[in-house]
């Protein structure tokens, strides 16, 4: 009796233990290794910027501008940080969309903004600034529509204030449909007759070099606006440049 | 009251559409109009503002329950109410009309018709009967029923206690 008898067997039970052991692993499907474009990592990264695009004739179509943008290749989706866009069109007062977060599909169909958005609709002529208060809005740029089921609140100088649950605004048949229980207060027609013949058109005054805060002041809007003016970041600046050299082009 | 023109519009509804090309909006849903003392209720209200700003207002009820209008009158206070199918206030000229099944009442007289006109500024008034289909429990036969009280004489100015 010697010791290999005994190992023998042994080793024949390990072999036939590894044997089993390869066979299981290769029935097993292969697993996945992480595939690159499965992550959702932003692509490309954009950090304080201002895009500027002008229409067909060299107008000014739009300006988008942001604190941070993110551009994820896997879905072709886009985010952004406190995103400010404002579009303008010929002679009609430009309408200025802020929001904390904002996200933008990938071709370009619909813009969401989220938290504490601000649209603001400049002062025109016969009608005071407009300015509606949301938590979330759905924009679809095409249509021009923009879309909310949050509670909405609508202010327009120089009095109205509208309280409702769910807004569909259409900027093409200017049409603003309003769900949920809606409380509006207007002032009487009488009286915003005679208000208006006083209260000087609330567009900006006559373009000087002074710096926005200055322009604020020019246009009669409530205190509230020129609160909301101050807290605006350093893009102002550019923003109030544009705006004169698109109000006074050169003669 | 005259008072009441200058005074805010408070406006409830369950919705809203507002036409800004066209200038008109549609409230739906128990809408409530309340401005000064003048209060409107209704199913249905359409606002459209005209070229020089006035605004006209057409207030739609349903057989079950009509559009109403209260307001105070000028100096008295007693209140003007009125209630229709249909309420139709022309900013412009300041005059109420009120369709099919309609009654007015001012203090205590009132007076029900198929068709009521109010002139606010010319103060008059015009009431018009509708025929049998106008039949309302107020007025069986669809005719102009008014009931007026007697106008009890201010207290105390003679000995005679009005009934």
């Amino acid at each position: 009796m010697g010791r290999p008898t005994v190992v023998f067997p042994l080793v024949l039970l390990a072999l036939l233990a590894l044997l089993t052991f390869w066979i299981d692993r290769s029935v097993q499907p292969p697993e996945r290794r992480p595939d690159a474009n499965l992550r959702h990592d932003p692509d490309y990264i954009l950090d304080n910027f201002v895009t500027t695009r002008t229409n067909v004739n060299g107008a000014l179509a739009y300006v988008l501008a942001a604190v941070k943008m993110k551009h994820y290749p896997d879905d072709d989706t886009t985010e952004l940080e406190r995103p400010r866009f404002t579009q303008y069109a010929v002679n009609k007062p430009y309408t200025q969309i802020e929001g904390q977060r904002g996200n933008v599909s990938s071709d370009g169909e619909t813009v969401e903004f989220m938290d504490n958005v601000i649209v603001i609709r400049q002062a025109s002529k016969d009608k005071g600034e407009m300015m509606v208060r949301t938590q979330y809005l759905k924009m679809f740029p095409k249509q021009e529509v923009a879309v909310t089921d949050k509670p909405v609140v609508i202010t327009q100088a120089p009095e109205t204030v509208i309280h409702a649950n769910g807004m569909v605004f259409n900027k093409k048949n200017q049409t603003v449909n309003l769900r949920g229980r809606v409380r509006a207060h207007y002032l009487s027609p009488s009286v915003t007759k005679k208000a208006a013949g006083k209260a000087p058109a609330s567009t900006p005054a006559k373009a000087s070099k002074a710096a926005p805060q200055k322009n604020a002041k020019a246009s009669a809007s409530p205190a509230k606006k020129q609160a909301t003016q101050a807290k605006r970041s350093t893009s102002t600046n550019n923003q109030a440049r544009i705006r004169r050299k698109y109000d006074n082009p050169a003669p | 009251e005259k008072a009441d023109k200058d005074k805010p519009i408070n406006l409830e509804a369950d919705a809203v559409t507002v036409n800004d090309a066209k200038k008109t909006s549609i409230y739906t849903g128990n809408v409530i109009l309340t401005q000064g003392t003048l209060i409107i209720r209704g199913d249905k209200l359409v606002v459209r503002e005209d070229k020089e700003g006035f605004q006209h207002s057409t207030t739609y009820g349903n057989p079950q329950t009509p559009s109403t209008f209260k307001q105070k009158m000028e100096g008295k206070n007693e209140y003007m109410e009125g209630s229709g199918q249909r309420i139709e206030y022309d900013g412009r000229m300041d005059k109420v009309q009120l369709y099919t099944k309609a009654w007015v009442k001012k203090g205590d007289d009132i007076v029900h018709g198929d068709y009521i006109m109010y002139d606010a500024n010319a103060e008059y008034a015009e009431v018009i009967g509708g025929g049998s289909q106008a039949a309302t429990p107020a007025t069986p036969t669809g005719r102009v029923r008014a009931v007026i009280q007697p106008k009890k004489k201010p207290a105390g100015t003679d000995g005679a206690t009005a009934n």
